[in-house]
């Protein structure tokens, strides 16, 4: 019965939704906390990056989209030969990229050729890694792309909906590409005022009829979640798009004025070991840490009930899901055990350094909260160390000169991180390697699926890491912005069908 | 006094070559790299080399630093590496909102600490003092950043006032807007500042007033407002006008709280953006500009001693 009423009340929900016509016009602002150093994903990596541009001005053969899902974008349509070796895209047809010039088959050839260029001093691309399985790519006719792979990979369609796949002219200057990205998108970029905003105007040739709706729409740079808060309610802000400290969001959702959402996203909170060191090359350590671990009780203290709790290094959202949320759960006195097996009691507890990154608030005060959990065992005695982002990189990600560290992991199906013995958790399991290989190369859908879940729960079973919570999309915007994704299960802030209210 | 001058403008020259050396020793001491800021975590060593490569940052760090500061000599200080951007033209930009932010904020001290400070002094010991005293107090020890947030609730939030919380995106393209923009943070910078030299006026009016020479102002017979002005505080005003010249110079680097607070891109956060992208040119020539500026008002205050004081000598 109670699901034939949900079912009623989102029937008229929607009725509700077709009733509000669309309506064109009107420019928005939307708060991001950070500024990249440039704006071509290709060239420059960076969370913010895609945040702003993806879908939105550059475009690449697919998309993933809110859902997570993996949808048609400049090509219109592929198909996958039984081998898995060949896929042939059709492009879309009469698209025109923000300078005027044609969209082709030939800017596809060279975008990927480039892309797969070892030379990353010749290409100026990052990542010639994601298309090594590239053996070569081909155009029968203008509207048709072939890809030839060297063996099967599963990824491979992700891989075309990352970040790095999105297509520029093959004519454009990178320098040029970089301060000022040129793509097919909704929206074409209008300009950057460096330290405050970049704005977005209006592609009047967007090739889906009657989009976007907005005229303009610039994307501000504001760190300081109150800041953010305080221009949000200024009527400065239109969106706050993420990163809404929890406490701000209690406020804002009691207000008639604002919306406040808390979409799935791909970001994981990951308290990561040096697993190649002492203390933490001892899986009884790893497991301790893990069981000490009260994640419930970070999720409401540090969060104020954002989030999900996780058990492996995979979003809820995310395909081939498997919640080993109750795997390792929180039992301290099992904790004490396995230490004090492992050598560590009261008399002599574990020390080591917790290392965190000042700019990010949630995995800051997720960090202090976690190591304060910790020290109330027993045998264990964690200091903190707080340095700066660039330090944290150097230290900890570059040289993996550490301990225990957090820090928030927001790209999609990133779980292939586990299957790089060079990655900064130094997790080395020729098991994990294995199974992740099996992943790539499966035949089909399901087998893959079976092959990742597998991999999922090793690294549970091994505590790689403790894999905290998931981290909510959290943010607010002004009522009167209608059609806001709430999902942020892409790389992007989607802005092509948002509309405001006049 | 021309040889005073030659050797003041010495020692300004050599400390601002100090300050080079030291931004360039400790900008190789910090750990983190701007090719790492700008490809993220992701990038692989081949990424980082090639960047490393073409920002020049291969080359030895005595070539390096010799070629900036040839650069700055010849007057270019060289391309930013996260902002692509020529750098003089990045300061230029970002002084345009800092300095006006840190003059109106001085004003706006001057204007309350003096006649408050000495209407403190007169009235020293009696209520009005304690008044004026722990105002400044609690003005000194509450952060900049919470007062500035505070402001925001209070007078837009609350009292709706038609004031941005942030610096308008075109910046000075609507220049109401932007001066709106700046209101709260002056009032913010400039009342911190005020507190600061309300207690110094206070003391310094004080300290005056007990000299035997206003007792003998005052055994002559003269009313209190001559002697007030025509002696008191013209001889305070000394201490005051060296603590503003040095002032000036701690707003400059004030304002990187405030204008992180209130969304401005001034100096401060440019700053800031530069230190944490470990955009070395950046941070160079932001140190060197800003130390361009103390060192600058240091002269100026230097000078204005010797107008407002006859009896300091300069052999």
């Amino acid at each position: 019965m109670k699901k034939y009423l949900v079912g009623l009340l989102a029937f008229l929900g929607l009725g509700l939704g077709l009733g509000m016509a669309q309506q064109r016009g009107g420019a928005i602002t939307i708060a991001i906390q950070t500024e990249p150093a440039a704006w071509d994903p290709t060239q420059v990596a960076g969370a913010d990056i895609s945040r702003v541009v993806y879908d939105n001005v550059l475009q690449g053969l697919v998309k993933r989209n809110p859902k997570g899902e993996i949808v048609p974008s400049l090509a219109s349509r592929w198909t996958v030969s039984n081998s898995g070796l060949t896929y042939t895209f059709t492009l879309r047809q009469g698209v025109k990229f923000h300078d005027g010039s044609d969209f082709t088959a030939q800017d596809v050839l060279a975008k990927f050729n480039r892309a797969r260029n070892p030379d990353t001093r010749a290409s100026g691309h990052l990542r010639p890694d994601l298309y090594r399985d590239i053996a070569n790519i081909t155009s029968p006719n203008p509207s048709t792309v072939v890809f030839s792979l060297r063996q099967p990979n599963n990824d491979f369609l992700f891989i075309l909906s990352r970040p790095e796949s999105l297509i520029g002219p093959r004519q454009r200057p990178l320098a040029e590409q970089r301060v000022q990205p040129i793509g097919t998108g909704p929206f074409r970029f209008a300009g950057w005022e460096r330290g405050v905003a970049v704005r977005l105007e209006r592609n009047p040739n967007y090739y889906v009829q009657g989009l976007p709706y907005l005229d303009r729409v610039n994307f501000r740079f504001l760190g300081d979640g109150d800041a953010q808060l305080a221009g949000l309610r200024a009527g400065d802000l239109d969106v706050i798009a993420y990163s809404l400290l929890p406490e701000n969001a209690v406020v804002l959702s009691r207000d008639s004025n604002f919306k406040v959402f808390s979409g799935s996203a791909t970001a994981e909170a990951v308290a990561g070991f040096n697993n190649s060191r002492p203390p933490f090359n001892d899986v009884r350590v790893r497991r301790a840490i893990t069981l000490a671990t009260n994640k419930d009780e970070l999720i409401q203290g540090a969060m104020l009930g954002y989030g999900t709790k996780i058990g492996s290094m995979r979003s809820p959202g995310e395909a081939c899901y498997v919640d080993l949320s109750n795997f390792n759960a929180y039992n301290p006195d099992e904790a004490r055990r396995l230490l004090a097996e492992a050598g560590f009691t009261n008399q002599n507890p574990l020390r080591f350094t917790f290392n965190l990154a000042a700019e990010f608030p949630y995995e800051r005060r997720i960090g202090e909260a976690m190591v304060a959990q910790l020290n109330k065992l027993g045998p264990l005695q964690v200091t903190i160390q707080v340095t700066d982002f660039n330090t944290w990189i150097q230290r900890v990600f570059s040289q993996a000169d550490y301990a225990m560290t957090i820090i928030g992991h927001v790209e999609a199906n990133d779980t292939s991180n586990y299957a790089n013995p060079r990655y900064y958790w130094r997790y080395n399991s020729p098991r994990f390697q294995q199974l992740y290989t099996q992943y790539l190369r499966a035949p089909n859908q399901t087998k893959a699926c079976e092959a990742l879940a597998a991999a999922q729960r090793l690294l549970a079973e091994d505590a790689a890491g403790v894999w905290v919570m998931s981290l909510p999309a959290l943010g607010a915007y002004r009522a009167r912005i209608q059609n806001w994704p709430d999902g942020f299960l892409t790389p992007a802030i989607s802005v092509a069908e948002v509309w405001v209210r006049q | 006094m021309f040889a005073y001058t030659v050797r003041r403008l010495g020692f300004a020259l050599v400390t601002l070559w100090l300050a080079t050396l030291l931004v360039f020793g400790a900008l190789l001491l910090i750990p983190g790299n701007p090719a790492q800021a700008i490809l993220g975590i992701d990038a692989t060593p081949a990424d980082l080399e090639a960047l490393e490569a073409r920002l020049g940052l291969d080359k030895p760090p005595l070539e390096r630093y010799s070629n900036w500061l040839g650069g700055v000599l010849r007057g270019d200080l060289g391309q930013s590496i996260r902002y692509e951007r020529p750098i003089s033209e990045l300061i230029v930009a970002r002084l345009g909102i800092t300095l006006p932010i840190v003059v109106a904020s001085l004003l706006l001290a001057t204007l309350l600490a003096v006649p408050l400070g000495i209407l403190a002094a007169r009235k020293a010991g009696t209520w009005v003092d304690v008044a004026v005293s722990t105002g400044s107090l609690v003005g000194i020890v509450l952060p900049s950043f919470w007062v500035g947030l505070m402001f925001i609730y209070v007078f837009i939030v609350w009292l709706k006032l038609p004031l941005p919380t942030s610096f308008p995106i075109g910046g000075w393209e609507n220049p109401q807007r932007a001066l709106a923009a700046l209101v709260l943070p002056v009032l913010t910078v400039g009342l911190a500042s005020a507190s600061f030299l309300v207690r110094l006026v206070r003391g310094s009016v004080l300290e005056v007033l007990h000299q035997d020479y206003i007792r003998t102002a005052f055994a002559k017979g003269l009313g209190e407002r001559v002697v007030l002005y025509k002696h008191a505080l013209r001889n305070a005003a000394l201490p005051v006008v060296t603590v503003l010249g040095l002032e000036f110079a701690s707003l400059l680097i004030a304002t990187v709280v405030v204008e992180t607070v209130f969304g401005i891109p001034g100096l401060g956060s440019l700053s800031l953006t530069a230190i944490s992208a470990r955009d070395y040119p950046l941070v160079q020539g932001v140190v060197l500009v800003i130390a361009a500026f103390i060192v600058l008002m240091n002269l100026l205050v230097d000078f204005l001693y010797a107008l407002l004081d006859p009896r300091v000598s300069y052999a």
